[in-house]
């Protein structure tokens, strides 16, 4: 899943416009309900299941896809 | 003008401020020998109160926050850090924060399918929902067997429910949960502490909102007078209590739906504010109370979450500046009900005993409280009425519809912020402007 | 003050200045003007002015302007400290205020004269860079720095906002923008210097949008600048109440944060196509606004100058393009660097902080500047990428600074001012949207952690005897230890993950 792609489940979930490579997903009104929803979104695209703690340490579209393509 | 108001409640209270403020003549008539409804002060030592009912507040909660200042109110954040302790799959896991040890994806599809669910609902009229007929047949605990296939999301379902509104999901219809969640701000809103319904407590305990209601309203409030009949003729509304007739040219009815229910009305209304499957919402509350909060120093936060009862939950609700440690217990859903019918010493036991298997670090509790709203005969249920099967259809378009002179308030009668203090306060915001509008020549 | 004088010539009885069923024309004003400046007595130097919603606010600048001081407006709202220090800051040696307001020892203490008191015969003259008032901004040591803006800056943009406004006389405009920062003189300045009519009224500042928009009819306002938050909360309103926008109304400036392109598109769809929507950029040290765009009305075709908008909630709205009198450039990281004759000063008695945010480099040929040696560059701290169609859009910011209900605010001051209380060891602040604005969150570290259970509180009722209220944190949540970078910095956005918690 590529940075756009995360990026555009960010913008769906936090239900904002501005978001981009390096936007911290707690620092953009994130919690851990919606965080739920980041993930289960990324295992609908990619079939990767990642935990609450992975986005913990990969909180941007950055660091989130790399954690997926580390993953995958 | 002159107004009977059934209940001291939040709504009751407000109703009757706003229509003294506009002029009205009111008498407010209220069952119990206090004020409140279903908030309720317990003081756990001297001058340290905490809320054995309604408790919490968010910044969306804009009616409320205005009250606060009005009645020069603070509030005290609800939170405080530390690790939390998990009894799900297995016995005592502690983590960081308050996210349980399950599967992040399955949870989150649980709550994808609850976003999509509660997208649906048409919030001002629920009733009016595309495909309402269909979602008010089905009860919550159905639509989660078809849309929840994780384990995990299944095990988590009812104590999500729970906490959000103290339902028990074989109980509600899948239109009342989506309606529920959608009133309040939606999930996210919900159950956020931080930025959610859960920010603040009111310093000092949410009972005072009502007791200084009350008290500017001085002898207008007249406790231990259960209202028992409304009837009207055409020039106005007799309340019978024990001690005998009240007339008004209007009446409120701010008391929950079965109990408003209960009052003989003459004529009779057109139709009815609950049915047999309007059931209690489901919350007992537990207190314990320790010598300070240790669990702090231990980076615990009080917080727990277990799959088995009585206490699915706990949280750190110590009282500011005081010196007490409390720690509130939430038994909610189906588990309040059945832990509400047994003996109280074993309430104590099953609860303390539960206690000391989350948090074994901690003494035994110097103090136990338990307030069971399930039985509570002037408020049956808390946090509000919850609608079953066929409920909305059947009520929905009546709930807030005069019926000749006698008008509707509580927080079930609004469909911003159904259930808590903010809707409750809306509603009497709301009835006593139908009241005086009617009245503008 | 030269465009006011000439207004007073050509529109001598229009109403300047109208509260509620006071108007003060505009020969009433330069009359009330000049008794101010002659109460101040020529050059009195920087002059604080404790603001008030009235007309008297407005006399009280001109009338500084017009004796040659230097213009500082203080919050009497502000706690004591902090209005204090402002008026450290701020150099100044006098203060209008009512009597018996709270000044500094060796401070004096005028009172604004009435509009028939006598006045003085002329204005004292000045030159450009003279300078004309301070404002202050966020600074990370927990001081306010104070921005001097020289005379020069504000005619120009005076007049390029008359123009991007077309502003007449006819006009009608909403007093709205709080007086203690820059907003309100776009609504003061361009009014007053086109004969126009500036309206003060208790219900744009009541909470209410209904009682607002029956004002705004009553009124027959023409021309609203709003912070865009506040003007998200009118698009909802107007939506979702079914309300109207008066017909009086043709032109909305905002500005101040990022517009939702979701509530764009609901404007769109709300049929107001006679009303110009114009969305503004710029920063107090450059004066005002620096960069516009149309984003709907009469003004805009479909194609631009905004460039087509889908309305999608992807597509960002952009801050727009440099007005006339602004050069800019986009540095390698993509910072905005705006120059001209708007600049600012510098920040006062600041030289480092000044040397740190206004940088001398050439004029790089692109800039269409004149290309002849160095230019005097403000850097902005925003990030911005360039459209096709020449339009800035806002990339996020550099540095840590937010901007909290349209005010900057950088949270360094913040926890400056935290780490003050006695019993905090360690502090960290950061901005968190909430319902689509942000807000400040602070994570404290008790110094010892027997003092946690009333810690929060303290903390907060500390500041608010401290410090303005967009400075007070919306939540402040006392925890065991911050999160750290590798390099041992305080993790701001890291103590926020580790602590951020829903009851999931």
């Amino acid at each position: 899943m590529n940075v756009d792609a995360v990026s555009a489940v960010f913008r769906e979930v936090l239900e904002i416009s501005e978001v981009n490579a390096d936007s911290d997903f707690f620092v953009m009104g994130g919690d851990s309900l919606l965080a739920t929803r980041v993930l289960s979104a990324v295992a609908r695209a990619t079939g990767v299941e990642l935990e609450f703690d992975d986005l913990l340490d990969a909180p941007t579209p950055n660091a989130l896809s790399k954690k997926i393509a580390e993953a995958a | 003008m002159n107004v009977v108001v059934v209940g001291a409640g939040l709504a009751g209270l407000t109703a009757a401020t706003d229509l003294v403020a506009r002029g009205a003549e009111v008498t407010v008539l209220e069952a119990r020998e206090q004020v409140g409804g279903r908030t309720r002060g317990l003081e756990v030592e001297p001058g340290g109160w905490v809320d054995a009912g309604a408790a919490y507040l968010g910044e969306r909660h804009t009616a409320l926050t205005a009250l606060l200042a009005e009645l020069d109110l603070k509030t005290t954040p609800a939170s405080v850090a530390g690790a939390g302790r998990f009894a799900l799959r297995d016995e005592g896991r502690t983590r960081p924060g308050r996210f349980p040890p399950l599967s992040a994806v399955a949870l989150g599809e649980m709550f994808d399918a609850l976003e999509e669910v509660t997208r649906l609902v048409r919030p001002d009229a629920p009733w009016l929902t595309q495909d309402a007929a269909r979602l008010d047949g089905v009860t919550a605990e159905r639509w989660a067997a078809e849309h929840l296939r994780h384990p995990d999301a299944r095990l988590f379902f009812p104590l999500f429910l729970g906490e959000m509104m103290a339902a028990d999901p074989a109980r509600v219809s899948v239109l009342h949960m989506a309606f529920y969640l959608r009133s309040g701000g939606g999930i996210r809103y919900l159950n956020a502490f931080e930025g959610g319904a859960q920010e603040w407590r009111i310093a000092g305990g949410a009972h005072q909102l009502c007791e200084r209601l009350a008290a500017a309203l001085g002898d207008r409030v007249r406790l231990g007078e259960p209202v028992r009949a409304l009837h009207q003729d055409a020039g106005g509304v007799t309340a019978t209590t024990p001690r005998g007739p009240v007339r008004g040219t209007h009446a409120v009815v701010a008391v929950p739906p079965v109990l408003a229910d209960a009052i003989d009305h003459r004529p009779g209304p057109p139709a009815p504010r609950s049915t047999p499957a309007t059931g209690p919402g489901c919350a007992v509350k537990v207190h314990l109370v320790y010598p300070s909060p240790l669990w702090r120093e231990l980076g615990l936060s009080g917080w727990s979450v277990s799959a088995e009862g009585p206490l699915l939950s706990t949280v750190d609700d110590s009282p500011a500046g005081g010196r007490a440690g409390v720690l509130t217990g939430f038994v909610t859903g189906g588990e309040a009900i059945r832990y509400a019918a047994l003996p109280a010493a074993e309430q104590r036991e099953l609860a303390v005993a539960q206690a000391a298997r989350l948090f074994p670090e901690l003494p035994p509790p110097i103090a136990f409280h338990l307030t069971d709203w399930v039985n509570e005969p002037h408020s049956r249920g808390c946090y509000a009425a919850l609608f079953g099967p066929g409920d909305w259809l059947r009520l929905g378009p009546g709930l807030a519809a005069p019926h000749g002179r006698v008008h509707w308030a509580g927080t079930e009668t609004s469909t911003e912020f159904f259930g808590l203090m903010e809707g409750a306060i809306r509603s009497g915001h709301r009835v006593a402007a139908e009241i005086t509008w009617r009245e503008t020549p | 003050m030269k465009a006011f004088s000439e207004t007073v010539r050509l529109h001598p009885d229009r109403p300047a200045v109208t509260r509620h069923d006071r108007t003060v024309t505009y020969t009433e004003l330069d009359a009330w003007v000049r008794a101010t400046a002659r109460r101040l007595g020529p050059d009195p130097g920087v002059v604080g002015v404790l603001t008030s919603r009235s007309p008297d606010t407005v006399a009280a600048l001109l009338g500084v302007l017009a004796a040659g001081g230097v213009y500082c407006p203080i919050d009497p709202a502000y706690p004591w400290p902090r209005r204090e220090a402002m008026i450290a800051a701020s150099g100044c040696r006098a203060v209008i205020g009512e009597p018996g307001s709270a000044v500094p020892p060796g401070v004096r203490l005028t009172r604004l004269p009435g509009p028939a008191d006598p006045p003085a015969a002329g204005f004292t003259a000045v030159a450009a860079d003279d300078p004309a008032y301070i404002l202050f901004t966020s600074g990370s040591t927990g001081e306010p720095k104070p921005v001097v803006t020289p005379r020069g800056a504000i005619s120009v943009v005076t007049a390029g906002l008359r123009e991007l406004f077309g502003i007449t006389p006819d006009d009608r405009v909403l007093q709205f923008a709080s007086l203690n920062w820059d907003t309100c003189l776009e609504e003061i300045l361009p009014a007053l210097t086109s004969g126009a009519t500036l309206v003060f009224h208790d219900h744009a500042y009541s909470g209410s949008l209904r009682r607002m928009l029956r004002m705004i009819d009553a009124e027959r306002i023409t021309v609203l600048d709003l912070p865009t938050a506040f003007w998200h909360e009118l698009v909802h309103h107007l939506t979702a109440e079914r309300a109207a926008l008066p017909p009086s109304v043709r032109l909305v400036v905002v500005g101040g944060e990022a517009v939702n392109p979701v509530r764009l598109a609901d404007w769109r769809a709300l049929g107001l196509g006679a009303v110009r929507l114009l969305n503004t950029y710029g920063c107090t040290e450059t004066t005002l606004i620096t960069h516009a765009v149309d984003l709907h009305g009469p003004h805009t075709p479909e194609s631009g100058p905004a460039g087509p908008l889908e309305g999608g909630p992807d597509d960002r709205v952009p801050i727009g393009r440099p007005l006339p009198h602004v050069v800019e450039r986009i540095t390698e990281d993509g910072e905005l660097l705006v120059g001209g004759p708007a600049l600012a000063l510098g920040y006062r008695d600041r030289p480092e902080a000044t040397a740190e945010r206004f940088t001398e480099l050439d004029a790089a040929p692109e800039d269409g500047g004149p290309g002849d040696g160095p230019r005097r560059w403000f850097r902005t701290g925003d990030r911005v990428s360039r459209r096709p169609d020449g339009a800035l859009l806002h990339e996020g910011r550099l540095d840590h600074q937010l901007k909290v209900r349209g005010v900057r605010v950088d949270p360094g001051e913040v926890e400056a001012q935290i780490a003050g209380h006695p019993r905090v060891g360690a502090v960290a602040v950061v901005g968190v949207p909430v319902a689509g604005h942000t807000t400040l969150a602070a994570y404290v570290v008790p110094r010892s952690p027997a003092m946690t259970a009333s810690l929060a509180g303290e903390v907060l009722a500390y500041l608010r005897e401290h410090v303005p209220a967009h400075l007070v944190p919306h939540r402040i949540t006392v925890v065991p230890e911050l999160v750290h970078t590798a390099s041992g910095k305080v993790d701001r956005a890291g103590s926020h993950r580790r602590y951020q918690s829903a009851a999931v």
